[in-house]
């Protein structure tokens, strides 16, 4: 009885801290090695944006905006806002775009996308 | 006249040798059990990649158990070493008598069985699933690892509660793993710490891994709240290519080196995450990921079921195995949920603790059953990637608790 509660405790014991300590030991390592990746990487888009934040400047001035949505504002959500300007410059690689305004389209069918969330989430 | 007798002899040779008088009632209750298994297959679909060979496997073995017979050596008495009987023959002298040797071939099963004996079908199976993984979800929320540890503490448990029920330290450890809630890391423990257990403890793996559905969700909503349940936690952060490609080489590194025992399937887990995340061999990455994974799904599920013959699976023990499997099992759900609870309460209530359930392997499953569960209280609430995250850890999680039964046990 009592060999029986030494291995069971010896094996509980030693499996619960060898477990954590691997896992804890790679929580650390991909935490610090994310943020180094993510630093590098976003240096270097900083180094590579720099130059062209200029020219954007510059454009801005004296170039006719090439795309424009027409509608009324219905939010003031700044960081939306950005996120939608990064999407459209992403989409047309040039900083010759200015957005006017911006507004929520009307919902497309959505049959396929409610499909896919189906098919994907569908737990059996 | 003639012709009669010799027409009768061959008639009783035939029924000497057909099953109706070598099978005994064993045999004739584990085919109901295994036709009983592939109707869960089939018309269920209860893990039919696996359950479906397993069945068949099982119902092969005991229809003709020398399908798993190993090789033997006979040895004949002869007069002398030039008897012509003995030509070709290795002749071996024992004391005053000499004997040639006499070689019968293994049953083809019994050739298959020795990719699960020696250890090699579960590492395979290991670099398929890992050519499947995105471990994403996983390296932008590293504390998921975290819920994938805490869910393997049922292994733990389990394996005291079969210390005390009377099963020997090795078996402990192979039953405790079920807990582990993955199929090729039980079959690979199991493999080298109790063999004789491999049918019973293989059948209730993928049994309750297909009734995760059912076995989780209560033990979810007992130990958390409404509240707890409707957290939407934050999107997850994009995750660099970079990044991706790092992760199993870093995880093996760490692995390896920790404990080496867990290193044929961490490696392996891997190694086909690489094929996959490198992007340049993709030739390989879909060939691990289809076909080959097929055809050791296919030797591993056919061979793990013919271990499963009457004399084996018709005792005490295998009630005690499936009973114990499923409290490792609840347990490994359990102890997922109440670290959820834990981050939930740490970051604030950012993090819903239902994706701790999700730490015990059993991937994609477990992962969709806590999203669906989340869904009930929050229709709107998609946890499904955030439970991959400690769904992936679990498979790394239940690879190293495997790494540490077989270094202390076996």
């Amino acid at each position: 009885m009592g060999d029986k509660l030494t291995l069971s405790l010896t094996v509980l014991l030693t499996g619960f801290a060898v477990v954590f300590a691997v896992l804890l030991i790679l929580i650390g390592i991909i935490k610090l090695y994310g943020t180094i990746i993510y630093n590098i990487q976003n240096k270097g888009l900083k180094k590579k944006n720099a130059p062209q934040a200029k020219s954007a400047v510059v454009s801005d001035k004296v170039m006719e905006p090439i795309l424009t949505v027409d509608a009324e504002p219905e939010t003031d959500d700044d960081e939306l806002i950005a996120v939608i300007s990064a999407a459209v410059y992403s989409m047309y690689a040039s900083s010759e775009v200015r957005i006017k305004s911006i507004r929520k389209a009307k919902a497309p069918s959505n049959a396929w996308r409610n499909a896919g969330l189906r098919d994907n989430l569908r737990p059996f | 006249m003639d012709i009669w007798n010799g027409f009768v002899e061959a008639l009783k040779g035939l029924l000497d040798q057909s099953g109706f008088l070598a099978l005994s009632w064993q045999n004739y209750v584990m085919m109901a059990i295994a036709c009983f298994l592939m109707y869960l297959a089939i018309k269920k679909q209860y893990e039919p990649l696996l359950l479906l060979p397993i069945a068949f496997g099982m119902l092969l073995v005991n229809l003709y158990p020398d399908i798993m017979g190993a090789p033997n050596i006979n040895l004949v008495e002869i007069a002398s070493a030039d008897d012509p009987a003995a030509k070709g023959h290795v002749i071996r002298e024992i004391g005053e008598k000499i004997y040639y040797e006499d070689p019968t071939y293994g049953g083809l099963l019994y050739y298959l069985y020795q990719g699960v004996k020696l250890g090699i079908y579960p590492p395979l199976i290991f670099l398929g699933i890992g050519c499947m993984t995105d471990f994403g979800p996983l390296i932008a929320n590293p504390k998921s690892f975290i819920l994938g540890a805490a869910a393997q503490i049922g292994i733990f448990i389990t394996f005291i509660g079969a210390i005390f029920l009377g099963f020997t330290q090795a078996q402990a450890g192979a039953i405790g793993i079920i807990g582990g809630a993955d199929g090729p890391t039980a079959i690979y423990v199991t493999s080298k710490l109790a063999p004789e257990l491999l049918g019973p403890i293989a059948v209730a793996a993928y049994s309750y891994m297909a009734l995760v559905p059912i076995i989780q969700p209560p033990i979810m909503k007992a130990l958390t709240t409404k509240k707890e349940r409707s957290v939407v936690m934050a999107q997850l952060r994009p995750v660099s290519k970079l990044e991706k490609i790092m992760f199993p080489v870093i995880v093996v590194i760490i692995v390896a080196i920790a404990l080496p025992s867990a290193a044929p399937l961490v490696g392996m887990l891997m190694l086909g995450n690489i094929f996959k995340e490198s992007g340049v061999v993709e030739r390989i990455s879909k060939t691990a990921q289809n076909e080959l994974m097929n055809i050791i799904t296919i030797f591993l599920g056919v061979t793990v079921g013919a271990t499963a013959t009457g004399t084996v699976f018709l005792t005490p023990k295998t009630l005690g195995i499936i009973a114990l499997g499923l409290f490792a099992f609840c347990m490994g759900t359990a102890f997922g949920v109440l670290f959820g609870k834990i981050m939930y309460k740490v970051t604030g209530g950012k993090v819903n603790p239902l994706i701790g359930s999700a730490g015990v392997s059993a991937v994609p499953m477990a992962a969709r059953v806590a999203n669906k569960v989340g869904q009930e209280e929050n229709p709107g609430n998609f946890l499904l990637m955030h439970a991959m995250g400690p769904n992936v850890a679990g498979v790394i999680g239940s690879a190293v608790a495997a790494g540490v039964l077989m270094s202390i046990l076996g």
